[in-house]
């Protein structure tokens, strides 16, 4: 009787001790994340502008036949494309307008270039400061 | 017999109390192990969530500082963009012309070259001999003196 005890407890015990040796310890998970740098944005500089020669011609009651003569004499068509001196005022304001244009415009695209330049130096230091942090995990 | 079938449970009991003081162990260590872990794990949130907020502060601050920047020079750009018209309003263009026509054909000659280069000068041509060697802002460019790279004024 105390030996089939022995027996049955003994048996058990190797059972358990088999079974036991079926687990094994579950391996830890190790999640990193690492950010990824956008492609610069590489544009093409403006054309440069060049700028063709205009001749004013200031014609008077007085000068009036002089000019005719010498437009003659140089070959030229007598018509002319006139302008009072409100419209030649106007012209030179409209022209002054779409300079101060282009400047506004230039000095706009000089303030996202400075912001996001230096933004990115920035992040740039910031996302190696994080992965110093997180490699401490 | 009795006394063996005792003993057993006693060895039973015995073993159960072991086994679970141990089981305890074991669980307390792996939920102090958890717990740091855990810590360790808030205070780097802490500090990314710090270094974001620093972040975000500085990036407000480089708003503000082109915010201003470009104030400014819209403001000197309108300055600047007002001074043909007070020319203009100041002097009567066609008297000018009708007493002087040679000298005022001239002068709007010139200016009107002189205002074309200055886009030329703004869309990026490079300074001609001349300009380099210009000692002023005038002598640089009578239509947009503040173009002249010497130049510390936008006027």
């Amino acid at each position: 009787m105390l030996s089939h005890s022995i027996k049955s407890v003994l048996g058990c015990g190797l059972v358990v001790l088999l079974l036991s040796s079926c687990g094994s310890p579950v391996a830890k998970i190790n999640v990193s994340s690492k950010a990824v740098e956008k492609p610069v944005l590489t544009l093409p500089p403006v054309d440069v502008v060049r700028m063709r020669t205009i001749d004013w011609v200031i014609i008077t009651e007085e000068n009036f036949a002089d000019v005719i003569a010498k437009a003659k004499k140089n070959d030229k068509t007598i018509a002319f494309f006139a302008l009072t001196d409100d419209g030649y005022a106007n012209l030179g304001l409209n022209f002054s307008d779409i300079r101060a244009l282009v400047q506004q415009q230039q000095t706009i695209i000089g303030a996202y270039e400075q912001y996001y330049d230096a933004t990115k130096k920035f992040e740039k230091q910031k996302v190696k400061k994080d992965v110093d942090i997180w490699k401490f995990f | 017999m009795i006394k063996l079938y005792a003993m057993l449970i006693v060895i039973a009991l015995l073993g159960g109390a072991g086994y679970g003081a141990y089981a305890y162990y074991k669980d307390s260590q792996a939920r102090i192990a958890t717990l740091t872990t855990n810590n360790a794990k808030l205070d780097g949130a802490i500090k990314t969530s710090e270094a974001a907020i620093a972040s975000i502060q500085k990036d407000m601050k480089k708003v503000n500082t082109q915010l201003k920047k470009v104030s400014t020079d819209f403001a000197d750009i309108r300055n600047q963009n007002s001074k043909l018209a007070q020319k203009l309003e100041t002097i009567d263009l066609g008297i000018l012309a009708i007493n002087k026509p040679k000298s005022i054909e001239r002068a709007i000659n010139g200016g009107t070259k002189n205002a074309g280069r200055c886009f030329e000068i703004l869309s990026g041509s490079p300074f001609t001999a001349r300009e380099k060697e210009a000692k002023d802002a005038k002598s640089f460019n009578k239509e947009c003196p503040w173009l002249w790279p010497g130049s510390t004024s936008t006027q």
